[in-house]
């Protein structure tokens, strides 16, 4: 006799897709560890802002790529029993660390390279070879992790896929622009500003990060304070309600939110007290399915209700205008 | 967003102007619910002068249909403009009221 547990297709389905998204960011998390202590090396030998820069910065991003994958892997165990409402939540908090951590870099960037343009230094030509090389190979892995990252996070919408893939594209633009950096300042080096094209290229790293850790936390942000969904969403919900507009006698109101990659909606509904009660779940469980079956990983609840939802310490529920009672 | 309405035909006639969005909703929803307190269920939505109208507009238009259509009353709109009429038919709301092109149309018609 089997005791195999029976998982439907969404729960196959969900394991399966974790355990891509876990392999994936493992590749990221190695990778980027492989080519990061060269890195260190190439940066001291060549004394370039530049570098050293690019350095900080993949340290901090390896950092916030650990998180990530420590995530991912929490969730790909499995915390049902601790967390009823999944862990979305974890995702959307790490987006927020991999945001912060890139603002931090920045400020860590713009600082060493004001000091270096007040204090200019040429570059040890000997480090410069290696850095070419490892710039190099940085752009070309940072590029394929970039497009690799996309592609999963296209497929289903995911905060850490969509900060990671962010997370890659900057990695390769900034590798590209340390790579130029470095070619420009050995090319032009006869000329005697050559000194500051070093500090100066880092500011791309500094605009880069600035936008992409600015993206990623007000990406985030909303979801981890509970914003409502987005006016799409919105739409597609009354679109529902419209259909079902004879199966409930009032309507007193929407609540909405996100969590990680999951959509948790409420809708209060009115109902006629002369139905039977097996009538009105009836209703209420075709009018769940219809919407789950129209936003992707929704969970809806309806609320049968003779009033709007009340939230304590908010004035007033602005999708439920008024009392029915109050007509 | 404001609110103006006259009483023609037993019709409460309701003229809106502005925007109706997240900001200005909760207000747009008590004035409605305010002139239905009056007891006449039977009202048109001039929302000829209205630019835009988000989700959080919809949904108090939705309960106010619901609300008028319990009461025995009925709920109509008129004078959408393009942007208006677009969200509206994205909600499948044209699908539960009647919309008029004009205010003078839908009482023609009431």
């Amino acid at each position: 006799m089997s005791h195999t547990p029976e998982l439907d297709e969404g729960t196959v389905h969900d394991a399966a897709a974790l355990a891509k998204k876990e392999k994936t960011v493992f590749t990221s998390l190695v990778v980027d560890f492989i080519l990061w202590i060269p890195d260190i090396i190439a940066a001291i030998l060549a004394g370039s802002i530049t570098m050293f820069a690019d350095v900080v910065k993949c340290g901090n991003e390896l950092l916030a790529t650990f998180f990530a994958y420590l995530t991912i892997r929490k969730l790909a165990r499995g915390h049902g029993e601790t967390y009823d409402y999944g862990m979305g939540k974890y995702e959307t908090v790490t987006s927020i660390i991999t945001g912060a951590v890139m603002l931090i870099s920045l400020l860590l960037v713009f600082y060493t390279a004001i000091t270096r343009i007040m204090e200019p230094e040429a570059l040890q030509l000997s480090g410069v070879a290696l850095a070419l090389v490892m710039m190099s190979i940085g752009v070309v892995v940072n590029t394929w992790l970039w497009q690799k990252n996309y592609r999963l996070a296209r497929k289903e919408y995911s905060p850490i896929m969509e900060s990671q893939w962010r997370l890659f594209r900057t990695k390769a633009f900034s590798d590209l622009s340390v790579l130029l950096a470095l070619i420009l300042s050995i090319v032009l080096h006869h000329f005697w500003w050559s000194v500051y094209i070093d500090p100066f290229a880092s500011m791309i790293i500094v605009g880069f990060l600035f936008f992409t850790g600015y993206r990623v936390i007000s990406s985030s942000l909303p979801d981890l304070l509970d914003k409502t969904l987005d006016e799409s969403l919105q739409i597609v919900i009354l679109r529902e309600l419209t259909e079902f507009f004879d199966e409930y006698e009032a309507f007193h109101g929407v609540r909405s939110r996100r969590s990680g990659s999951n959509v948790y909606i409420e809708i209060f509904l009115e109902f006629d007290g002369e139905r039977k009660m097996c009538e009105v779940q009836g209703a209420i469980d075709r009018m769940k399915v219809s919407l789950e079956s129209k936003i992707t990983k929704s969970s809806v609840t309806i609320v049968p209700s003779s009033g709007p939802c009340r939230i304590p310490g908010k004035k007033s529920d602005s999708s439920s205008p008024g009392e029915e009672n109050s007509l | 967003m404001e609110l103006q309405y006259e009483m023609v035909q037993n019709v409460q006639v309701v003229h809106v102007t502005g925007r109706i969005d997240s900001a200005t909703a909760e207000k747009f929803g008590q004035d409605i619910y305010m002139i239905l307190g009056s007891g006449n269920h039977h009202m048109l939505l001039d929302l000829s002068a209205v630019p835009y109208i988000n989700s959080a507009g919809l949904r108090v238009l939705l309960a106010t249909a619901k609300s008028t259509k319990k009461h025995g009353g009925r709920f109509a709109l008129s004078g959408l403009s393009d942007e208006v009429r677009n969200v509206i038919e994205l909600a499948g709301f044209h699908k539960i009221l009647t919309i008029s092109p004009t205010t003078s149309d839908a009482l023609s018609h009431w």
